[in-house]
């Protein structure tokens, strides 16, 4: 499918935005999204500094072993190498989310068929969401509801 | 009826060796480690891309086999001697594993990949998170690594202007569509490339799953089309078809992209029984062969323009020999 930003190029993924409360996908081609990553970080900068923490931090973390910085990532999707992964884990999110409308690995691992953690800790969770919502503890369920949706994928 | 419309079936694993960077690695080592555990599993060759020439190189990309970006990367493909396993190293990511299988074969084409994906991280320790999964370059491929595609021949969908509806459709539910031969966005040959966008979150089953679904709703709507199609001006596609067929019988010369639109109209001719084919593979297999690259490398030298579209035309004798118009 043609990107529909730029009408020429050929989309490879898309990104999520909401206007008026509803999310949209928009399909991008590599350079328009590049494109639309910088803008988003530049308003960013430019309006009342909403994500500063991330933008400051942003412009400063960086992969200790291979150099790469946030910054790098967020504009290129490109990763310098495994331990950005790690070490750059949690500001790497909202990138991935971005991409994937998911942040948790639920396929098979090296070790085994499925990666048993992501699976187990849903069943834990679903099983403490069960309890809460028993003792009528809505703010802990809705929290619980939550990081299951994020383990699963943001969308089911 | 099925499998005119879906040509093949694809599915490949991106990989990378713990402890290394993405980019600018010696590829020599991993090459050999890989080779030491395939030597084992089966007959397979490597292909260094700097030592290929460029018309070599360039028939491995019209075989699918490999990618334009492993040329650019100057990387290596080991590809095993049936052409359906090949192992790219060096490009986006140290590893990619891919599997090819002709219709649709995706859980197919997985479980075979699987296993040479398991005997290989054995050997060499692929960089994997227990959150993020098999770690990748590109964040678009993390988490499982997996693209999972098919190829599909799409003419009536194309003809009738609802390709477009399908291909949003299909985007909806996060796969992309892209045309496989031609520039850009124009698919010539009407051929088109269905795979998942998705790759975290999601398990392996799944994605083959509803790649699946998805393929077997686009051919409903192409049988559907077809229908459409021939209801709407049976006489003017019964000419059109005959036409084509009467130009790839007895051209002298012929471009890619002429052969590319007849040839579309000859195997939908086979689909209406207008035309009769005694072994449609052969069509298949004469689409990869008249590309340049493969065209060159049958006669055994570099052509030009002008010479590539006489081979060309000699080359559609298969037809000659293969269909014939049927009788009514
Ligand atoms: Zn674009
Ligand atoms: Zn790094």
């Amino acid at each position: 499918m043609i990107c529909q930003r730029c009408k020429k190029r050929e989309a490879t993924g898309y990104m999520e935005k909401t206007v008026d409360g509803v999310k949209t996908r928009v399909y991008v081609c590599p350079e328009c999204f590049k494109q639309a990553q910088m803008e988003m970080f530049s308003s960013l900068e430019d309006d009342f500094g909403l994500f500063s923490g991330l933008t400051e931090q942003g412009s400063r973390a960086k992969c200790s072993k291979c150099g790469t910085t946030l910054r790098e990532i967020s504009e290129t999707c490109f990763v310098g190498c495994p331990y950005c992964y790690k070490e750059l884990g949690e500001q790497i999110k909202p990138i991935v989310r971005n991409i994937q409308s998911a942040v948790m690995h639920i396929g098979s691992s090296p070790d085994g068929e499925q990666n048993e953690n992501s699976i187990n800790e849903i069943a834990e969770l679903e099983e403490q969401l069960h309890r809460a919502a028993a003792a009528e503890n809505y703010e802990q369920a809705l929290k619980l509801q939550a990081r299951i949706r994020e383990l699963k994928g943001g969308e089911l | 009826m099925e499998r005119g419309i879906i040509l093949s079936s694809r599915v490949r694993l991106a990989r990378n060796i713990d402890g290394l960077p993405f980019k600018g690695i010696n590829i020599s080592p991993i090459s050999a480690k890989a080779m030491e555990v395939l030597r084992t599993q089966g007959s397979y060759t490597v292909y260094p891309m700097t030592a290929l020439s460029p018309l070599e190189q360039t028939r491995l990309v019209e075989r699918h086999l490999i990618s334009n970006e492993l040329i650019d990367c100057g990387g290596l493909a080991i590809i095993r001697s049936d052409n359906k396993i090949s192992i790219m190293i060096g490009e986006e990511d140290h590893i990619r594993e891919q599997c090819i299988l002709s219709g649709l074969q995706l859980k197919e084409a997985y479980g075979e990949l699987k296993y040479i994906d398991k005997t290989l991280c054995d050997a060499m320790g692929f960089a994997y998170d227990q959150n993020y999964g098999y770690l990748t370059s590109c964040l678009t491929n993390v988490g499982t690594g997996m693209r999972a595609s098919v190829m599909m021949f799409l003419p009536a969908l194309t003809l009738t202007g609802s390709l477009n509806r399908c291909i949003s459709g299909v985007t909806r539910l996060n796969m992309a569509v892209r045309g496989v031969y031609g520039e850009g966005s124009k698919a010539e040959g009407y051929v088109y490339q269905i795979s998942n966008q998705k790759t975290l979150g999601i398990t392996e089953n799944d994605i083959v799953a509803s790649v699946e679904n998805v393929v077997n709703h686009i051919v409903e709507s192409e049988l559907r089309a077809r229908e459409a199609l021939m209801q709407s001006d049976p006489a003017g596609l019964k000419d059109r078809i005959l036409r084509s067929y009467g130009i790839l019988t007895n051209c002298y010369m012929i471009t890619k992209s002429e052969f590319m639109e007849l040839i579309a109209f000859v195997k939908l001719g086979i689909y209406y029984n207008i035309l009769e084919c005694s072994d449609p593979s052969e069509l298949d297999d004469l689409i990869i062969d008249i590309q340049p690259a493969s065209l060159c490398l049958k006669k055994g030298r570099r052509l030009d323009g002008g010479e590539r579209d006489k081979v060309r035309a000699s080359m559609c004798d298969v037809i000659k020999q293969t269909v014939n118009i049927k009788e009514d």
